[in-house]
């Protein structure tokens, strides 16, 4: 007679049931999100440190640009550890409401479950003494009990599941910094010729797009070297001149040589127009027949010079096809 | 001075490696510490109530994002320190060049 308690107690169990989380791994969660967070807000310092230490040493036009780019890169930490902390008090609130709706709901279980078994006892004592229509009162009485227990579970659940969304909806709205944008490639029809001029004749580039950036930094020659420059017909620099010629091509380079190792590496004897050569501190094109495009260093202009890949005191890093995605 | 800024060439010198270091840490991060802390978060951790809410996953797209976040953060680092570096062999560039050019007027 005891299963006439427990059917119908079955809604009161079946929110239970939705209620039941794993508290040891939503903990983790929680634990881990303030770990992140905290991790984050450590580098953000160390980086300010160290930033402040080497512009205490550094003035003019290039000091300026770093001091802008590392704020940029500091207020993207501070955000994305704010973004961290705020997520791990989401997190907090809908643990604490889902807890709260388990605890109050297996309460509310425990409860009908003694009453309904005492109805029920008492029913049976007096079916033992002889009153046997006691039994149907009961599990009418026991019915409505449930019917009671239940509503007052749902409610509990209703409480939760608010909770819930309104945590759902905070945690979706929470808005980490922008992931820098990846470099659009483009498809382009391969064997491209390009005619280089200075008794170098015409090459064939893999793609249109390398084409289109061997011709524009061509197109540059004459152009002084000024550091920092990346104005055709003015000035450029060496990483300047690249990502400038690629930027025509409709592809996306940073302007510092070392960050343009963008696209797919290849090896000399792969090497074809358009290809960068690249090194810690410099950039040149490859242009085909032996020969790059370059804007070498101060004092000089863009230039077409003999390939090279060794410079003292700046180590080689190899050579990229930027119109090649990976 | 050519390139037009001046700089203490050790306290430059040595920024790289240090910003590199803090590079190599948020790469880290965004690469295996936070993937390892939140993308691995059983899905049934919150419950039946937060899969029906959206909340699960709710927490495995902010942990995405702040994987992504992460990353781009570790990028931009990176190139400050590239930057730094490049700053530096410009530096030592146009001194030299400028001391060759004393040299052959003398």
């Amino acid at each position: 007679m005891t299963s006439l308690v427990e059917r119908y107690a079955d809604p009161i169990r079946t929110r239970l049931h939705q209620l039941t989380d794993r508290a040891d791994l939503a903990h983790r969660t929680q634990a881990e999100l303030r770990t992140a967070a905290t991790t984050v807000a450590d580098q953000r310092d160390q980086l300010k440190s160290r930033s402040a230490e080497v512009t205490a040493h550094w003035q003019g036009k290039a000091a300026e640009h770093f001091d802008h780019q590392s704020a940029t890169v500091l207020g993207k930490l501070t955000t994305t550890a704010e973004t961290l902390a705020a997520g791990y008090v989401e997190v907090q609130r809908a643990l604490a409401a889902v807890s709260t709706g388990h605890t109050t709901i297996q309460r509310l279980l425990d409860q009908y479950t003694a009453q309904g078994n005492q109805i029920l006892s008492a029913a049976l004592k007096l079916v033992d003494a002889g009153q046997h229509g006691a039994l149907i009162g009961a599990a009418a009485e026991i019915s409505k009990l449930a019917g009671q227990y239940t509503a007052d579970a749902d409610t509990a659940y209703r409480t939760a599941h608010a909770a819930l969304t309104s945590a759902t909806t905070n945690l979706t709205a929470l808005e980490f910094p922008a992931a820098p944008k990846k470099p659009h490639h483009h498809h382009h029809p391969a064997n491209v010729q390009v005619h280089i001029g200075q008794g170098l004749g015409a090459v064939t580039a893999p793609n249109a797009a390398a084409a289109t950036a061997v011709r524009a930094a061509l197109s540059q020659l004459g152009v002084p070297y000024v550091w920092g420059g990346e104005s055709p017909g003015h000035a450029f620099d060496c990483s300047g001149l690249t990502a400038w010629a690629y930027g025509r091509a409709g592809i996306s380079l940073p302007h510092f040589a070392s960050s343009q190792r963008i696209g797919k590496k290849v090896s000399e004897k792969d090497l074809a127009p358009g290809d960068l050569v690249i090194f810690s501190g410099h950039v040149t094109m490859y242009l085909g027949n032996g020969h790059v495009v370059a804007a070498p260093h101060t004092g000089t202009d863009v230039q077409i010079e003999p390939l090279f890949t060794s410079i003292p005191g700046d180590p080689f890093l190899g050579f990229y096809r930027p119109s090649v995605r990976t | 001075m050519a390139s037009g800024f001046t700089v203490r060439d050790e306290a430059l010198g040595a920024y790289p490696a240090t910003v590199h270091a803090i590079a190599a840490d948020l790469g880290g991060f965004g690469h295996r510490q936070l993937p390892t802390l939140l993308a691995g978060l059983p899905k049934d951790a919150f419950g039946g109530l937060a899969h029906d809410t959206g909340f699960t996953a709710a927490v495995t797209r902010f942990s995405d994002r702040a994987i992504d976040a992460a990353h781009g953060i570790g990028t931009g680092v990176h190139e400050l320190a590239v930057g730094v570096e490049q700053a530096r062999a410009h530096y030592r560039a146009t001194e030299q060049h400028v001391t060759d050019r004393l040299a052959a007027r003398a």
